[in-house]
């Protein structure tokens, strides 16, 4: 398991989808966005590490002796990928699906689940 | 093929939804849903179970395009899992349909990606044959267009009021949505080891090895005291209420209202606490042992009273809403008690016929998933304005102003033929012209039978 690729890899999707989003709402950016947009990696990086860290690591630290990767991922993604879509789906309704809300959502519910595939990909018993 | 049918359904998709609000747009989803489930899953379709299941989806699309209910939403949505869970296995339990309608929704894709990482079996997409495919059609039909808009003016009127101004950024990331919506749609997946395991776990009870003669016997007089007990109790209970019920006449709402929930609370600990209890003794082998009828006998006594005690409670309800009409709680109040009717009655099945309690979860979702349905197909606030309006004793306006605005017509007339106060008189105009305003600036992607009747 190579958590700093993984970790690297996930930031630059979070942020790519983070910013995909938020720039539809205001097309032509502004005079900011480059500032804005360097700063918001420390925040994503963050996140994106401790998430990565404690809620999917650990089934792999727990599992990896008597399952593989691919078996880990099949017997506790879907939960996983259920539980994290039903909180991702509520607080952008309980943020009245405005742009930031779903911007922030979207980027958390997708990097997480390929952050699954990328840790399942690279661990063996 | 398959590609180009989810390319097309994500573009639908967006043309559907986007900056809509719910109507006529679902109704036309679930139909879309459904053509590409059949393209892609015909085999599925031969089945009984899938079947059934698609005739419930479109029904609560149906209901969905008819009265736009949160109910017939939230049917239509729970309907749509069940479909693509029932794609994924059909002879799974329809709890486990739903966990892989949901999973195949929200995480087939990643789960496919690692599939397909795993297999090593990249399929090689031909690119240029797609661009031919899509790019000559395409640049012929744009310069035929030009030529014919030259030479008819009609057809340039009407190819100049087509309006792409809908299609931007956001409406292109809304299709690739769409499209990760429909491309986990196609080849639903399935939850491992829990389907297996479902697929695996019958309904009945099979005999475990009896070890001990004597600990079956305890248990079994252990049962016997406990339920005798309780049926003494109940009896207790159902005799003092009964004695309460006759001899008390002319209540006031708030009485009745404090009776009916405090029945509904001692209803709700009796039930919960009769099945696990009942669960608890008929569990194991104790279902096996030659001396159990006088156990089993007071059980059905047991559950006889429960069913008692939801029928006392539902003719304190039926009274409270023939004098003061339906609410939602008191609807909900008979939901809830035909419910626990059915739980109780598959519980006596469970006790006569030997079930495990996998049988008891099984047929009581399904029974709930059907009452759902159901009720998804009643346009409730028009029901509950209307049976208050020309039935109860006293009608509360107020509380009927608060519904949504689908009794607004009903209201209007009613106000009409009514002496109301004024501030309720002001109150039901307001929501009145609030809903034709509604109606009549709906998009076509809105609209439902009720907006279309008005137009």
């Amino acid at each position: 398991m190579n958590i700093p690729t993984i970790t690297i890899k996930s930031v630059t999707l979070a942020t790519c989808v983070f910013w995909l989003i938020i720039l539809t709402e205001n097309q032509g950016g502004n005079s900011d966005f480059f500032v804005l947009f360097l700063l918001s990696l420390i925040p994503i990086s963050i996140c994106c590490f401790f998430t990565i860290l404690f809620t999917i690591v650990p089934f792999f630290w727990f599992e990896n002796k008597e399952l593989d990767g691919k078996q880990i991922f099949k017997r506790y993604f879907p939960y996983y990928s259920i539980i994290c879509f039903a909180l991702s789906f509520y607080f952008s309704f309980a943020a009245k699906f405005n742009i930031y809300s779903i911007a922030f959502s979207s980027s958390a519910f997708i990097t997480t689940q390929q952050a699954w595939v990328w840790l399942s990909k690279n661990t063996r018993v | 093929m398959k590609n180009l049918s989810i390319i097309i359904a994500a573009l639908l998709f967006s043309f559907l939804f986007y900056k809509q609000s719910i109507g006529l747009n679902l109704t036309l989803f679930s139909i879309l849903t459904l053509v590409i489930l059949k393209l892609n899953n015909s085999d599925s379709f031969n089945k009984k179970k899938t079947l059934i299941y698609s005739i419930v989806y479109i029904i609560t699309a149906a209901a969905v395009f008819y009265h736009t209910s949160i109910i017939s939403i939230i049917a239509n949505c729970l309907s749509f899992f069940t479909i693509i869970g029932s794609i994924s296995e059909s002879k799974s339990s329809i709890y486990i349909n739903w966990l892989n309608g949901i999973y195949s929704s929200v995480g087939g894709y990643f789960h496919r990606a690692l599939e397909v990482s795993k297999d090593k079996k990249k399929a090689n997409i031909d690119y240029i044959h797609w661009l031919k495919i899509i790019g000559i059609p395409l640049s012929i039909i744009i310069l035929f267009i030009v030529l014919y808009q030259n030479g008819n003016p009609v057809f340039s009127d009407i190819i100049s009021e087509i309006n792409f101004k809908f299609i931007n950024f956001q409406w292109f990331l809304f299709s690739v949505l769409g499209y990760f919506l429909f491309n986990n749609l196609v080849h639903p997946v399935k939850i491992n080891p829990a389907t297996e395991n479902d697929l695996e776990t019958k309904n009945t009870l099979i005999k475990g090895e009896i070890n001990s003669q004597k600990k079956l016997q305890n248990e079994n007089q252990l049962g016997t005291i406990l339920m005798s007990s309780l049926n003494v109790l109940i009896v207790f209970f159902l005799v003092t209420d009964l004695i309460y019920l006759i001899s008390t006449k002319d209540l006031n709402a708030v009485q009745l209202s404090n009776q009916l929930h405090s029945g509904i609370n001692a209803l709700i600990a009796s039930i919960v606490i009769a099945i696990v209890i009942i669960l608890y003794f008929f569990r194991g082998n104790l279902n096996f042992y030659q001396a159990n009828g006088t156990l089993k006998k007071i059980t059905y006594l047991w559950i006889s009273l429960n069913i008692f005690l939801v029928a006392i409670i539902a003719i304190k309800n039926y009274q409270y809403i023939h004098a003061f009409g339906f609410t939602y709680k008191r609807i909900g109040v008979f939901f809830y008690l035909l419910l626990t009717l059915i739980g109780l009655i598959t519980t006596v099945i469970k006790v006569l016929k030997i079930k495990n309690i996998w049988f008891l979860v099984r047929i009581n979702l399904q029974t709930t998933f059907a009452f759902l349905i159901v009720s998804s197909l009643l346009n409730w606030d028009v029901l509950i304005s209307n049976y208050n309006i020309k039935h109860a004793h006293f009608t509360d306006v107020e509380y009927l102003i608060k519904l949504s605005d689908k009794n607004s017509k009903l209201l209007k007339s009613y106000s009409k033929s009514n002496t109301l106060s004024e501030e309720n008189n002001k109150q039901i105009a307001l929501k009145y012209d609030n809903y034709i305003n509604k109606l009549n600036k709906l998009n076509w992607q809105e609209l439902n039978y009720e907006a279309i009747s008005t137009k």
